[in-house]
């Protein structure tokens, strides 16, 4: 399984590897914004993303947003990485058919949760 | 009202003005310290007065105490051993409040710590109110990231006080008016504390590894605080962080607008967080 961390700060980039490889995830890769993120949905088959809300240049509504206008993209499962805990903020993503909102700073039990919600048939 | 004095009883300026103070009947209390540290037990000193003897060591004696005090409300006050500008110059770059001489008057050097000190109160609505959320959310984020509890050691409204940060983030908030927050760090405590939070993943993270690392740790902050205060008079909008480096820097806050500081303490040094927020 290929997973795509989408966020601003390298510190949780390398955070959330960590995570996922005690999860026995080692296949990622990374993007610092939502075009970078896009850029790479393009070019690579990407089973999961995790996806940061406040990026500079396109955000994570932002980059929801195009990924579920794109066919290729549409039922992309995504998880919400954010610290933003305000329930509008919540609400805002979850109307793009996100899998699970993980709020930061988070722990390998909060991970592991989100993604067995995420792909249930892991 | 604390006053520490410090340099050597030699110094008969020293010897003079503790006299003159303990006779001002302000209610002044006075530590004389003959030693270049100052006690453990500073965090609620009104000002510290640094006796000049001539000798270089005293501009090491003012960074000791800006050091110790770098992110509490305490005024150094220098009392040069002559009128000279060139040693005002270098107290003044040592880090001191504001500098004085031998020919100063008594009264005048204890009008500039009266002056200097920040005593000024911070309401208790807005104390528990907002404070109390942003030092929850320090709190929560320092154990849940790092494994570190900290304590807060002071929490006052800066008025004069001038602030020095070696590594900052800063982090625009939008409520009723713009204002921001900003989180300071000495370079070894935002060192040790991107260390702790890397454990496992980066040994030795560089430069661009701690302005990251310190840059997150505010943006958690500040949207763990959102999070508690929504719907509440003190809710806000946030942007993300820009962080801001320079060993010695100057940390301003928007003029006209009140800025209230937490300073904390905790294993891996001290640090502030610093307010500003048109509510």
């Amino acid at each position: 399984m290929k997973v795509l961390i989408v966020d601003d700060s390298s510190t949780i980039r390398m955070i959330l590897k960590g995570l996922l490889k005690q999860l026995m995830i080692t296949d990622t890769v990374e993007a610092a914004d939502g075009n970078i993120a896009l850029a790479l949905l393009a070019n690579q088959t990407i089973d999961l993303m995790l996806l940061d809300i406040h990026m500079p240049n396109l955000d994570g509504p932002g980059c929801l947003k195009a990924i579920r206008a794109n066919p290729a993209t549409v039922d992309l499962p995504v998880i919400i990485i954010s610290s933003d805990t305000t329930p509008a903020q919540i609400e805002s993503v979850q109307a793009f058919g996100t899998r699970a909102y993980i709020k930061k700073p988070f722990r390998i039990e909060g991970l592991s949760e989100a993604l067995s919600n995420a792909l249930p048939m892991r | 009202m604390n006053i520490f004095l410090m340099g050597s009883r030699q110094a008969g300026k020293m010897t003079e003005f503790e006299k003159f103070a303990a006779g001002a009947g302000k209610e002044i209390r006075l530590s004389v310290v003959d030693r270049p540290v100052l006690p453990d037990l500073i965090d609620d000193a009104a000002g510290v007065v640094l006796f000049d003897d001539g000798k270089q060591s005293t501009a090491e004696w003012i960074a000791n105490v800006r050091a110790q005090t770098r992110y509490l409300s305490v005024p150094v006050i220098a009392v040069a051993c002559r009128p000279d500008k060139e040693i005002q110059a270098r107290l003044l770059a040592a880090g001191a409040s504001a500098v004085c001489d031998c020919t100063s008057t008594n009264e005048h050097i204890l009008n500039e710590i009266l002056n200097q000190c920040n005593n000024e109160p911070v309401l208790e609505e807005i104390r528990t109110g907002l404070l109390g959320p942003f030092t929850s959310a320090t709190a929560m984020t320092f154990r849940e990231m790092a494994g570190v509890e900290i304590a807060v050691r002071s929490v006052y409204q800066k008025k004069k006080h001038k602030m020095f940060g070696d590594i900052s983030a800063v982090i625009g908030l939008m409520a009723r008016t713009e204002g921001a927050m900003v989180i300071s760090f000495p370079d070894s405590s935002a060192l040790a504390l991107t260390k702790r939070i890397l454990s496992g993943l980066s040994d030795e993270p560089e430069s661009d590894a701690v302005r990251d690392c310190i840059g997150e740790v505010a943006n958690v902050i500040v949207g763990q605080a959102r999070g508690i205060l929504s719907n509440t008079p003190y809710s806000f909008a946030m942007s993300t962080p820009t962080v801001v480096s320079g060993a010695g820097h100057e940390i301003r806050h928007k003029p006209g607008m009140p800025c209230l500081v937490v300073a904390f303490s905790c294993e891996l040094g001290d640090f502030a967080l610093q307010l500003c927020l048109g509510i």
